[in-house]
């Protein structure tokens, strides 16, 4: 009431003015508490700079020779990509499998699988799923099979290598979490059975898996075939703590049957054999010799007599300026036309070699869709850094 | 290592990588210790600490490792620095706990102070910072859960010098906060304020939900939504597990997952999200 006698007393001008600034702090009070409560509004801001590969980076490839295609797995936009195996210079893929209904995320190691017309993909790290395409599949297609390593019962984590067995109608798998390779019926689905299971694992102390990536099997030879990148995290014995090491890298054998904490047949390790980021394996069963590509920043081709074990050195090696190799993260033989095909991962390239090729050689042909061979090659960045002294982004990758 | 103002498809400055740095896949974590001219990086598949030479690169052996059965690591994901106390703070996933090591530690040895156990209500322990000034450690936490609504994901506070089981002195969590899966984290001393990268939710294996760059003032606590937030189509961000706060040029930078880049922003946006005419002035 006082107030009401005391705003009746002022000039009209003067109480409106007196309101209209009352108002005014009890909108803004408003505001700030609002604010303060709501959920924040997300503002949509376009980035001032973007450090990214609009090439492709090829992780993976494996040669069909029967329908003369070259499958790859491309981390940079994360699909698969088919090119004709003859293409030479600067060449569009056949066709893409690419999209959301792909589920392609990061893809690893890729597969054809000529006899049942189908293709393979591991999404590694993120997805930890195995999809299964038919051969011919383009754009955003749904995969025919699917193998969820989330499920409880499979469990699978950070899984890059896999290899199809076909004389025995199964998939190996690697795992660099927990270090294991595990081993499934090849039309095992758990979209259709959710309680799929492996059919065997090969885990424990024993095995000498460190830090699991490519993977071969050798079904003439009855035996698989690991590339071991050498860190691994074991139990304390006496007190159940872990313990981390850091061992040299390496390559493990083992029975194609082998299960459980399976001591390998043989191993290849140490300072002889070169072994340095070796991530992918494959057997050329004609020369009988174990093909690794060291990455970046060796960059090398390791070739090793097949029953080569222990401290040994390669047989060959291509390696050089020559080479065009560029962080090589994918390797096959192809034995019908006696080539050997790289992924480049650094420099959007896949190369090709004579097989028994060694030294600092040209490739016989390189295959890229850009003339661009310069590559920013960000993986997964798990954490970033800027240092604003030097000017610069760290990236762990 | 990228130049700052990198942008586009551009090579690395600088790569450290090989066989003897120790370094795998998989890293998810780095901290730049700049008076000891250092970067540390844990790797989460050795259990190990890696602490590098600022300008160190190729196949070189880190200055340092922590590495054993003393040291309690197992899947360390985050880390950071305490200068002024000279100790270095880890994130310990597996064993879900906090480390604090000798800033110098190297070898199997044991940490100086390690907060775990059920009162800290740590789930899935990610990035990490310290702030010496106030004496807190802040944790960004994933939570646990098919959909993380099991346990929900947050950033918690703990006392600078907490040892053995103990509950956060403050807890940021709840669904104001619109957090999902956060990841690296990092505290803007010039502006009082943590700056999270959440890399969102996949559905399906695909990241629908995408993730975003958040905010809150540092003393914030409960369920509070952030103060700003980068997130949509036009910021490109898909799943940011990483980010960093450049006071000097006003910029946060993240790491985005699945589309495998790094993107820059405006530490100061406009509503419509383009940057103010005027520039925030710089230090």
């Amino acid at each position: 009431m006082r107030q009401t006698l005391n705003h009746s007393v002022l000039e009209p001008s003067r109480r409106r003015f007196r309101w209209s600034k009352l108002r005014l702090l009890a909108f803004a009070a408003l505001v700030v508490a609002l604010a303060d409560l709501s959920p924040a509004r997300a503002t949509d801001v376009r980035p001032l700079r973007v450090i990214k590969d609009e090439d492709p980076n090829f992780n993976t490839l494996f040669v069909d020779v029967v329908n003369d295609e070259i499958l790859v797995g491309n981390d940079a936009q994360e699909n698969l990509q088919v090119y004709s195996r003859s293409a030479d210079g600067v060449v569009a893929p056949l066709r893409e499998i690419s999209g959301h209904k792909t589920f392609i995320t990061f893809p690893g190691q890729v597969i054809v699988d000529p006899v049942h017309n189908e293709i393979w993909n591991v999404g590694n790290d993120i997805a930890d799923l195995i999809t299964v395409y038919p051969r011919t599949a383009s754009g955003d297609v749904a995969p025919i099979r699917r193998i969820d390593g989330k499920k409880s019962q499979i469990r699978f984590n950070r899984s890059w290598g896999i290899a199809l067995d076909l004389a025995n109608d199964e998939l190996f798998v690697s795992h660099q979490k927990g270090q294991q390779i595990s081993v499934f019926a090849r039309t095992t689905n758990t979209d259709v059975d959710p309680n799929a299971t492996s059919k065997r694992t090969i885990i424990g102390s024993a095995t000498g898996l460190a830090n699991p990536h490519g993977i071969f099997v050798d079904s003439k030879a009855n035996e698989i075939y690991v590339a071991n990148l050498g860190a691994k995290v074991t139990q304390d014995r006496r007190t159940g703590l872990p313990v981390g090491s850091t061992n040299p890298p390496s390559i493990t054998v083992y029975a194609r049957t082998a299960q459980g904490n399976a001591a390998p047949r043989r191993t290849i390790q140490g300072p002889k054999t070169k072994l340095d980021n070796a991530k992918p394996i494959f057997v050329d069963t004609e020369r009988h010799e174990i093909v690794v590509a060291d990455g970046s920043p060796t960059n090398a081709i390791l070739f090793f007599n097949q029953k080569a074990k222990g401290n040994v050195a390669p047989i060959r090696i291509i390696q050089g300026e020559n080479t065009g190799l560029s962080d090589p993260s994918g390797v096959f033989v192809d034995t019908v036309h006696h080539e050997l095909l790289v992924a480049n991962w650094a420099n959007h390239t896949i190369s090709v070699y004579a097989s028994g090729a060694g030294g600092n050689v040209k490739p016989l042909r390189v295959i890229s869709p850009t003339r661009s061979r310069v590559a920013a090659g960000i993986g997964n960045p798990g954490a970033i850094y800027v240092d604003p002294e030097r000017n610069e982004i760290g990236v762990a990758n | 290592m990228f130049a700052r103002q990198a942008n586009g498809q551009i090579g690395p400055v600088r790569v450290l990588e090989g066989q003897k740095t120790g370094i795998t896949r998989s890293l998810h974590g780095a901290y730049i210790d700049i008076p000891n001219d250092e970067v540390i990086l844990p790797s989460n598949v050795s259990a190990s600490i890696l602490v590098f030479g600022r300008t160190q690169s190729g196949n070189t052996p880190p200055r340092r490792v922590i590495q054993g059965s003393r040291t309690h690591l197992d899947s360390p994901q985050g880390v950071a620095v305490d200068n002024p106390h000279n100790e270095l703070i880890v994130s310990n996933d597996t064993r879900l706990s906090i480390l604090v090591f000798a800033r110098d530690a190297k070898g199997n040895v044991a940490p100086l102070r390690e907060i775990v156990g059920p009162k800290t209500g740590i789930t899935s322990p990610q990035g990490i910072v310290v702030d010496p000034v106030h004496d807190e450690i802040i944790l960004s936490d994933e939570g646990k859960g098919k959909d993380r609504t099991r346990i929900a994901p947050s950033l918690r506070v703990f006392r600078r010098t907490d040892k053995g089981d103990v509950a956060p002195i403050r807890v940021i969590s709840g669904p104001n906060t619109s957090m999902l899966r956060p990841r690296q984290i990092q505290l803007d001393t010039e502006r009082d304020e943590l700056v999270l990268a959440d890399r969102g939710l996949p559905q399906e294996f695909v990241y629908d939900t995408p993730g975003f760059l958040a905010v809150w003032k540092r003393t914030d606590s409960g369920d509070v939504a952030p103060k700003k937030m980068i997130r949509g189509t036009q910021s490109q961000l898909t799943s940011p597990r990483a980010v960093y706060v450049d006071a000097k040029n006003g910029e946060y930078g993240a790491g985005d997952t699945t589309s495998h880049s790094i993107m820059v922003y405006p530490r100061d946006f406009a509503d419509d999200g383009n940057k103010p005419v005027v520039a925030p002035p710089q230090r």
